[in-house]
């Protein structure tokens, strides 16, 4: 038996796989101590692998709940982190600050040492300075320290003898979390290491003994790596929350011979975006979490405030606006009938017939109308509309908000999505899937099974994979050697860690790529290291802004390497059900009106089932809308596909 | 609504650069959204719409794009190159897709196109009326060529004017999609609802102001020729849902240039009245109807040609929102923050083989309701930093001190925000410095009874002797110099001293 679970906001989701079949549960989540949930879950199971995705780290930086750290920098460099890079976050909004960084001041600490850009020492590091360092942060009282000195990745030893002097606290130095250069973006992402390294150690410690042994641990990567490998560089787990989706996304994309998806997940409090391009997913290096850069590879997720619970509102302007603001799981929409006062999206979807008042997770969370009519009839009379109107408005509105995000999503790589097929999951995400790909020129739609723990889905088959990477900053020509010698490098930290998660380095798959740009460009772009990288690089630039200039010198900013091991993948053993009927009809309002829709029961529908919208396919963790007009079909694995426009 | 217009030119190339905006026309030249990147632009990129579209009269066709960054055609100063690319269908102009960014030279005597000293346009580099770039859709050679030649380094200046053409190209292509799927009638519903939408937000925003006259006046430290004050005079008048704003009284222009073009003095009139009303407001021609601008010809905010401008944007457009800040705190003492620097600080260093450009952050002034920030970018600018790594690898400069100086708060019931130090060795044989500053003199000051703040100082370390060095200055580098910057701070809010 193999077990996957994905900490959300409002639930813990469990995907169970036993002798090929798969089954899902929830449990509510427990913010307080997450791993009780966990535990909860994995009761009277014997699972013989544990796979699991937790926000952790995230709340923790999220919350201001992480370690006090101390920074240390190369002198006359210790504010580098509230300078940063001397902007400001709004233009026009005096509200809006610069995040706060999360080292304090006065615990931000200057050592003599210089390395030049070519890496030359020129100023070396005394043991003086590293005794008197030690008496100030003993007196300091703090839990983790970040190192992050000049030009470190083209020298790492001063940072090096500083961690082999300060044994007491757990260190976190630039030069391995991040050997690149951009002082600010990587002291910013070796504090966060530092930041969630104790409280990180602390929860893969109580999850090994509950499941009893390491287990894997979702990356922002899109891939696991093994726990005792994640306690080491807690900064890759960061922005791992919606990976999974992404992960099943690319490989039910493989298996369905799709090589362009959008993967699209609506939950209760926010839709994250991303995409699926050429059979890859895409990855950024230009990550933030709470406004402050992460700069390890992640997946390139665009996360808006737009889910079930976002609250409906009007703007000075007398503007209908929709989110950023949620109404969570308490008190949650109107609907819920928890005491939840504010118009939301799931409000408006019980009102439109998008929900059936039979509720969520399978009739044990029923949905009340009365309380949202009386409110939705309020505001329809504010803003001079009708009723139906109304609805209809909110709608256009919160998808209009996520089309925007899809689009830039896309843009960002030069993308058109009338290319591009739409994945929906979440919990919401299939109700308003439809009406996007209408207004984004997208001609498939598709709903996968389990898509209420499609992430958690995700988690259970995402492959081993892991990052490494070093800046050059070279000229490109006559780098031969360098990148060589480089890749290496990178190599030896591979195999060190597929050794420590028990894997040889035979069953891995090793991809080298190279960051370049124009000379004088202050950004970069990724090229895989094929025979004429040079070429490739013009081609992508011209895809991605429109032009390219192949005769100019081309300059060498980074080497990466990324490994992979792939994992088995599983799919639900479906027992075909056979059944054809709908079980009911209701009344759904669409743009041209209210139409009554059949309503099935998903689970039961007989595979290769073939119907057409008007439609409502109902199952326990989600709804799936199909407007009139709309041809849908079950294919053999379950999953349903909509053919729109 | 709005779904049309809230589209908008969008390219990564743009966004990396950030010293960069877009903006979409209707084909009245009345602008429909702009992305936010830079305050300076705001006014600036609907006039420069409004000469093109005079200028070519009937001359544009289809693939057409104007550059031009004459500042007295709707430029601001010569760095700021605009392109416009009007959008065709069936043989009319339906609207522009238009896009502004900061070059890094564009020729003249000193490298970095931004002389201290500079007296006529001339000096300041190449200047482009409205000229086509690409006549239907082929580059033109002999403007390029013009370019190339005028500027210190061509390859770069057709790099990023490749990636402005292609900007507008991604622009014009979305607003063309959207113009079909929705159809004409619907369109100018959209376009007309969304203007209507965001007048109606400014207006019910202006009529919180209390009516009346609000007046007053700041000076400039000097043109860069003499160090005599140069006077800045406003009249802020608030009636019922419209402002008039007046700036009889200001200083004639000046022989050096900080003179400030219209479109300069335009775009921070619309700046701090966007602050002070609704900030998240859609910007655009709507925003601008309620707000009414007269500067009297001849004034160092309406120069006439052939007066020397580089200075005006990025210092003199400062100093029109400290002097409109201080306007409205009659009326609104809640909402207006103590002065902040007030300055950009714009530091160039340059040889025959390397121009770098640096503007260098300072402190915020206080509100009523927190403390101002330190070491960041206020009011008409808000461009990133040079890494250190990345200056040192590609410039023979070394940065020794980047670090914020404690001290240079103005105190109060809320402080303002810190200054920044940064130091710099300079290690090649020779080269040119230019530093272009204000507030070196007459502090940023706090309001409300808070403190004013400490001003910035310039100077240069060589062989040991420190030599110390004005707020417009241009001067010869030697090897092994080491040039100190260190900006204002922010005033502090409120009689007291703040919690800590």
């Amino acid at each position: 038996m193999q077990l996957a679970t994905d900490i959300g906001g409002t639930f813990t989701d469990f995907v169970v796989l036993s002798k090929d079949e798969l089954r899902t549960f929830k449990l509510p989540s427990t913010p307080k101590k997450p791993s009780q949930a966990v535990e909860q879950g994995l009761k009277g199971m014997k699972p013989s692998m544990l796979s699991h995705g937790t926000t952790v780290a995230t709340n923790a930086v999220l919350e201001r709940r992480g370690a006090r750290c101390a920074l240390i920098t190369t002198k006359g460099f210790k504010d580098v982190l509230l300078i940063g890079r001397q902007k400001r976050p709004s233009l026009y909004d005096f509200t809006c600050t610069r995040p706060k960084p999360y080292v304090e001041r006065d615990l931000c600490f200057e050592v003599e040492e210089r390395i030049s850009f070519t890496g030359e020492t020129l100023k070396s590091l005394e043991k003086k300075e590293l005794e008197d360092l030690e008496k100030q942060l003993h007196k300091a009282d703090i839990k983790a320290i970040a190192v992050s000195l000049l030009f470190s990745f083209l020298a790492p030893e001063h940072e090096r003898k500083i961690a082999e002097h300060l044994t007491n606290w757990p260190i976190s130095l630039s030069s391995e979390v991040l050997p690149e250069f951009r002082e600010y973006e990587r002291t910013s992402t070796t504090v966060l290491d530092a930041y969630v390294r104790p409280i990180v150690s602390k929860y893969i410690l109580e999850i090994e003994r509950i499941f009893g042994d390491r287990f894997y641990i979702m990356q922002s990567n899109g891939g696991v790596s093994t726990s005792n490998v994640a306690r080491q560089r807690p900064i890759n787990i960061l922005l791992s929350g919606p990976a999974g989706g992404i992960a099943a996304t690319h490989f039910l994309g493989e298996l369905l011979g799709l090589s362009n998806l959008i993967s699209f997940d609506m939950g209760g409090t926010s839709a994250d975006i991303s995409m699926v391009l050429d059979s890859q997913p895409q990855w950024t290096s230009e990550g933030e979490i709470a406004g402050l850069p992460v700069r390890v590879p992640m997946l390139d997720i665009n996360t808006i405030g737009a889910g079930g619970g976002s609250i409906v509102w009007l703007d000075e302007g007398g503007a209908l606006r929709v989110g950023p603001k949620s109404a969570g799981a308490d008190p949650g929409p109107i609907c819920y009938d928890k005491g939840g006062k504010l118009i939301t999206v799931t409000d408006c979807n019980l009102l439109a017939g998008y929900l059936g008042e039979r509720g969520l997770l399978d009739g044990k969370m029923p949905l009340k109308s009365e309380g949202a009519h009386k409110m939705v009839a309020e505001l329809a009379k504010k803003i001079g509309a009708s009723h139906n109107e109304t609805l209809l408005g909110v709608q256009k509105v919160v998808n209009s908000n996520m089309i925007r995000a899809i689009r830039l999503t896309l843009a960002k790589r030069g993308q058109d999505p009338r290319d591009f097929a739409l994945m929906a999951y979440g919990g919401a995400g299939p109700m308003h899937a439809c009406a996007l790909a209408f207004e984004l020129g997208i001609k498939k739609v598709l709903i996968p099974f389990l898509p209420g723990a499609f992430s958690a889905y995700g988690i259970l088959v995402s492959d081993i994979r892991s990052s490494y990477s070093k800046s050059v900053l070279s000229p490109f020509t006559g780098a031969e050697n360098k990148i060589e010698e480089c890749l290496d490098e990178l190599m030896n930290l591979a195999r060190r860690d597929l050794d420590s998660q028990g894997i040889t380095s035979d069953s891995a798959q090793f991809l080298s790529s190279l960051d370049l740009r124009y000379k004088g460009q202050s950004y970069e772009i990724n090229v895989a290291l094929v025979p004429d990288v040079k070429e490739a690089f013009h081609k992508k630039h011209q895809a991605l802004y429109g032009y390219a200039m192949p005769s100019e010198p081309l300059e060498l900013v980074n080497v990466r390497l990324f490994s992979m091991v792939k994992r088995k993948k599983i799919l639900p053993k479906l027992k075909d059900k056979k059944s054809t009927e709908a079980k009911s009809t209701r009344k759904i309002l669409f743009e041209d009106g209210l139409r009554t829709a059949k309503v099935f029961e998903r689970d039961k529908l007989t595979l290769n089932f073939q119907g057409h919208g008007p439609a409502v396919l109902e199952e326990n963790t989600a709804t799936t809308v199909i407007p009139p007009d709309i041809s849908f079909k079950v294919d053999e694995f379950g999953v349903i596909h909509m053919e729109v426009g | 609504m709005g779904t049309v217009q809230r589209r908008t030119a969008y390219s990564p190339n743009i966004k990396e650069r950030v010293d960069a905006s877009c903006a979409v026309f209707d084909a009245q030249g009345r602008m429909l959204a702009q992305a936010e990147h830079i305050p300076v632009h705001l006014g600036s990129m609907p006039l420069a719409v409004k000469y093109t579209k005079k200028y070519f009269e009937g001359a544009l066709k289809n693939g057409d794009q104007i550059v031009v960054n004459d500042p007295y055609h709707g430029g601001s100063h010569l760095n700021d190159i605009t392109l416009i690319k009007p959008i065709f269908l069936k043989g009319k102009i339906m609207g522009y897709a238009v896009n502004k960014a900061h070059h890094s030279d564009v020729g003249g005597k000193s490298p970095g196109s931004m002389p201290s000293d500079s007296r006529y346009l001339e000096e300041e580099g190449l200047v482009l009326k409205p000229t086509k770039l690409m006549e239907s859709g082929l580059e033109s050679k002999e403007v390029l060529e013009i370019i190339e030649k005028k500027t210190r380094n061509p390859k770069e200046r057709k790099g990023d004017l490749r990636a402005q053409i292609a900007a507008n190209n991604t622009g014009a292509k979305r607003f063309l999609f959207y113009l079909q799927k929705y159809g004409l009638a619907e369109y100018n519903e959209f376009v007309e609802a969304i203007l209507n939408y965001s007048e109606i937000r400014v207006k019910s925003a202006i009529s919180i102001i209390p009516n009346g006259t609000y007046e007053a006046e700041d000076v400039m430290e000097g043109d860069g020729i003499t160090n005599d004050p140069v006077k800045i005079a406003v009249a802020v008048d608030v009636e019922d849902e419209k402002v008039k704003v007046d700036f009889t009284g200001t200083a004639r222009q000046v022989e050096g240039n900080i003179n400030s073009p219209f479109s300069v003095a335009l775009s921070s009139v619309y700046y701090v009245m966007r602050c002070v009303t609704d900030p998240f407001t859609p910007p655009n021609e709507g925003c601008l109807r309620p707000i009414e601008v007269n500067i009297p010809n001849g004034t160092l905010l309406n120069p006439e040609p052939p007066a020397a401008v580089s200075a005006g944007n990025v210092e003199t457009s400062q100093r029109i929102v400290d002097v409109l800040f201080l306007a409205l705190s009659q009326a609104l003492p809640e909402k207006i923050p103590a002065q902040s620097q007030g300055t950009m600080n714009n530091l160039l260093v340059g040889s025959s083989e390397f121009t770098y450009y640096e503007t260098i952050a300072g402190g915020e002034g206080a509100f009523s309701f927190r403390e101002g920030q330190s070491g960041i970018h206020t009011h008409m600018t808000n461009t990133a930093n040079t890494p250190i790594e990345a200056l040192e690898t590609t410039y023979p400069l070394r940065v020794e001190t980047y670090e914020l100086i404690p001290g240079t708060q103005g105190e109060g019931k809320f402080n303002g925000g810190l200054g920044v130090r940064r130091a710099m060795r300079f290690l090649g044989e020779e080269g040119t410095l230019s530093i272009i500053s204000d507030r070196r003199k007459y502090p940023p000051k706090g309001i409300m009874g808070g403190g004013d703040a400490k001003v910035g100082v310039n100077y240069l370390v060589r062989k040991g002797k420190m030599i110390a060095l004005p707020s417009k200055t241009t001067i010869p580098l030697k090897y092994g110099d080491l040039v100190v910057v260190e900006t204002p701070g922010g005033g502090g809010y409120g009689r007291g001293r703040q919690k800590t």
